[in-house]
């Protein structure tokens, strides 16, 4: 499909897919710390007020991900930044259940040009994937680039081909240009009252709307 | 203008926001508290690197003047952009959301190493339950919009 096997020797790329990816998650409020000899239940802000740094126990879970550092930077810097990559059905639960083409193709399209917050990955078996996957550009990863670069023949399974690549990084490049305002504000009086009806959430209108 | 040290915030703004009395640390940076001294009035903190990742538009410019110091008790001081009026009236900024509400951090409590271990996994798999329940609502709101 749209994944190419690079050479062993080939440097990384925007676009490489890798698995084993370790992704941390903490609970800050109560973070297992050691101190000495002893192990805390701690906060964060408390336990970091100190000018030492902090051994702290935290639970890393294997995932597979997608390089999202720029070419440039990939040779260079410490770490390399990556998105994890999930099924399809997990990062966009609409797509779940769609089985034929009609709603798959909707799903992936239509929802892919409004929903700026994955990237759809079509299925390959070449390289494990047996679902249809998406990454999610929500979960933001970072791994030391030296450790990827001596490790690659264990952890890159392949890379987007160059048409996908031109697709992802237009799609990654719109994800962080995205900017929240209120789309409301050009409303007149009975359009902004069926739009704030239509939310749950609380909504003032702005004073040429009242 | 006199420096005064920065309370937190009765409350977060819904897009982003910094709290300056939590700006990350630096290693062997000594925990302090901060003071903020703004060149113009801001309600809304935000480090450039925040905005460039999550809000950055070409509409938004930034004057000179919005720039105010963050000035660590040790001297250090730090740039960051505080978003006036003008910026947050045009873009909704300050509209009212959910907001989280400041809490007093939990007294350290001694654990044993089995309990350090349940609660690295619980931290985890919360997070993914938490993950997942936002992209269910997620779904919801462009299931909505397609209708």
């Amino acid at each position: 499909m749209i994944y190419e096997f690079p050479a062993l020797d080939s440097p990384i790329r925007q676009g490489d897919i890798f698995q084993t990816v370790p992704r941390i998650d903490v609970n800050l409020s109560k973070l297992p710390v050691f101190l000495g000899d002893e192990s805390l239940s701690d906060d964060w802000l408390h336990v970091s007020s100190s000018s030492n740094p902090v051994l702290a126990l935290v639970a890393m879970r294997p995932v597979r991900a997608i390089v999202i550092t720029q070419d440039c930077d990939t040779v260079r810097v410490d770490d390399i930044a990556l998105c994890e990559i999930e099924r399809f059905d997990v990062v966009e639960p609409s797509g779940k259940g769609a089985k034929y083409p009609t709603k798959t193709m909707s799903v992936i399209t239509k929802h892919a040009r409004l929903n700026l917050k994955w990237f759809y990955l079509p299925p390959d078996p070449g390289l494990g994937f047996n679902d249809k996957m998406a990454v999610d550009f929500h979960s933001v990863l970072r791994v030391s680039r030296t450790y990827l670069e001596q490790n690659l023949s264990q952890l890159r399974l392949a890379r987007l081909n160059q048409v996908a690549t031109e697709h992802f990084r237009e799609r990654l490049s719109e994800y962080y240009r995205r900017y929240p305002y209120d789309e409301w504000y050009p409303l007149d009086k009975a359009e902004f009252e069926e739009y704030r009806r239509s939310k749950p959430e609380p909504i003032e209108p702005f004073p040429w709307q009242r | 203008m006199t420096a005064a040290p920065m309370l937190p915030p009765a409350r977060y703004d819904s897009a982003t926001h910094v709290d300056v009395a939590h700006f990350p640390r630096r290693l062997n940076e000594p925990g302090a508290l901060y003071l903020a001294q703004p060149r113009l009035p801001f309600n809304y903190a935000g480090l450039w690197s925040l905005l460039a990742g999550q809000n950055a538009s070409a509409d938004i410019t930034f004057l000179v003047t919005d720039l105010f110091e963050v000035q660590g008790l040790d001297g250090g001081v730090t740039g960051g952009w505080g978003l006036p009026p003008r910026v947050n009236r045009a873009f909704g900024i300050m509209t009212g959301s959910q907001f989280a509400q400041p809490q007093q951090p939990q007294l350290a409590r001694r654990i044993s190493l089995a309990e350090a271990c349940r609660l690295a996994v619980t931290a985890l798999l919360e997070a993914e339950e938490r993950r997942q329940a936002e992209r269910q609502r997620e779904a919801v709101f462009w299931a909505a919009l397609e209708d």
